[in-house]
């Protein structure tokens, strides 16, 4: 059991945050070219995502597991298809809250 | 010869030569009481399994509730099948732990074949230490096919600590996820699917709570001793007779009546120079 390397929920305005740090997030993927995947968050910020160069057939939303690189870019290391039929507005306030008043149960 | 129905413990029980049987039958059904009451299913992120706060014995509590099974949702990250048992990895984003899970029966075997490595699952099972180590007994797992479950798991997390945070009276801090363990926890409302309403429940034989609810002659028996418990009734010797009672208090005779025998098999009041007159047992 370790709990020394989490990845925090972020939506976009909350990756400035934790920028060099193991984040995870929802992107609706906007388009994709070799090596990286453009994705609007769930808050509607642009982001970008660069991963493994054969990027596999891309469901509408993308979860992203990586380490944060700037305020709108994420280098992957694990990207899972989210389905077509996601809730953005959820994990949105998921984040808020993950990231606010129920830090502690996360990080 | 001794094939027979000859409960010996029966046949001594009413002679009081078997005194214990009757204390472990007490302390057989409140003990099952208490595991009965504690069957808590609390969804957790694995930050809070980790800070779960133990009084060593795998008896783990996470905001003052005991827990008995746990619902844990994440990946996969590692895992080794090893025939009667598979090992696994689960890592839900806030920590990672190591999970067992026994495949004896056909049917936890198939479980487990639709968990692949990588995969988002559910899975709930016990919490189990080992030389400081925590690790989970998965005894159900399957995989996450609608994402939505996810942020539905942590937000359940969410809302199942502030409920049982708030009912210690918002007492936990919220800077340390291990929460102050007191010398005598009051029975708290362990978190259940099943929704409930938001009072305390308080189990434990000395339930008044609900013997109110069962109880009409309750308002009429507080007010009557409310009216003897007066300072004038408590001094004086000869007590008051129940229709002086029923006149003051403005309730019928025949309730007045009513409630005086309760109290006083209650133990409550005692009758004084005759069966009319009655005093309140406070400060007799």
């Amino acid at each position: 059991m370790d709990t020394s390397s989490p990845s925090a929920f972020v939506n976009g305005a909350l990756l400035r945050r934790y920028i060099g740090q193991k984040v995870r997030t929802v992107i609706q993927v906007i388009g994709s070219d070799t090596g990286s995947v453009v994705g609007k968050s769930t808050d509607d910020l642009q982001i970008v995502v660069r991963g493994p160069s054969t990027t596999p057939p891309l469901t509408t939303y993308l979860e992203v597991i990586g380490i944060a690189e700037s305020d709108n870019s994420i280098r992957a290391e694990t990207w899972t298809n989210f389905g077509n039929t996601f809730d953005p507005q959820n994990y949105n306030e998921l984040c808020k809250l993950a990231s606010g008043e129920f830090k502690h149960l996360f990080i | 010869m001794y094939g027979g129905e000859f409960d010996g413990n029966a046949a001594f029980a009413g002679g009081g030569f078997m005194p214990s049987q009757a204390t472990t039958q007490a302390n057989d059904s409140s003990a099952s009481l208490k595991n009965r009451d504690v069957r808590t299913l609390l969804p957790l992120t694995l930050k809070q399994l980790s800070g779960a706060s133990t009084n060593g014995e795998s008896n783990f509590s996470v905001d003052g509730v005991d827990i008995n099974t746990v619902a844990i949702v994440g990946r996969i990250s590692r895992m080794e099948n090893r025939i009667t048992q598979v090992d696994f990895v689960v890592d839900d984003g806030t920590g990672w732990v190591d999970c067992v899970r026994w495949c004896q029966e056909r049917q936890e075997t198939e479980e487990m074949e639709a968990v692949k490595l990588g995969m988002y699952v559910r899975l709930h099972g016990h919490v189990k230490s080992f030389q400081g180590k925590r690790s989970v007994n998965v005894f159900s797992i399957r995989p996450v096919t609608d994402f939505n479950e996810i942020v539905h798991h942590f937000t359940e997390c969410m809302y199942v600590h502030m409920y049982n945070t708030k009912l210690r009276g918002g007492s936990v801090a919220h800077g340390g996820s291990t929460t102050q363990a007191t010398a005598t926890p009051r029975p708290q409302m362990p978190y259940s699917t099943i929704p409930t309403s938001a009072k305390p429940y308080q189990t434990g034989p000395s339930n008044q709570f609900s013997n109110q609810i069962n109880d009409p002659m309750h308002g009429v028996k507080q007010t009557v001793m409310n009216y003897l418990n007066q300072p004038m009734h408590l001094v004086s010797e000869a007590g008051v007779h129940c229709d002086i009672i029923a006149r003051d208090l403005r309730i019928p005779p025949l309730q007045v009546r009513q409630a005086i025998e309760q109290l006083s098999s209650d133990g409550c009041v005692y009758s004084t120079v005759d069966d009319t007159c009655f005093k309140s047992t406070l400060n007799a």
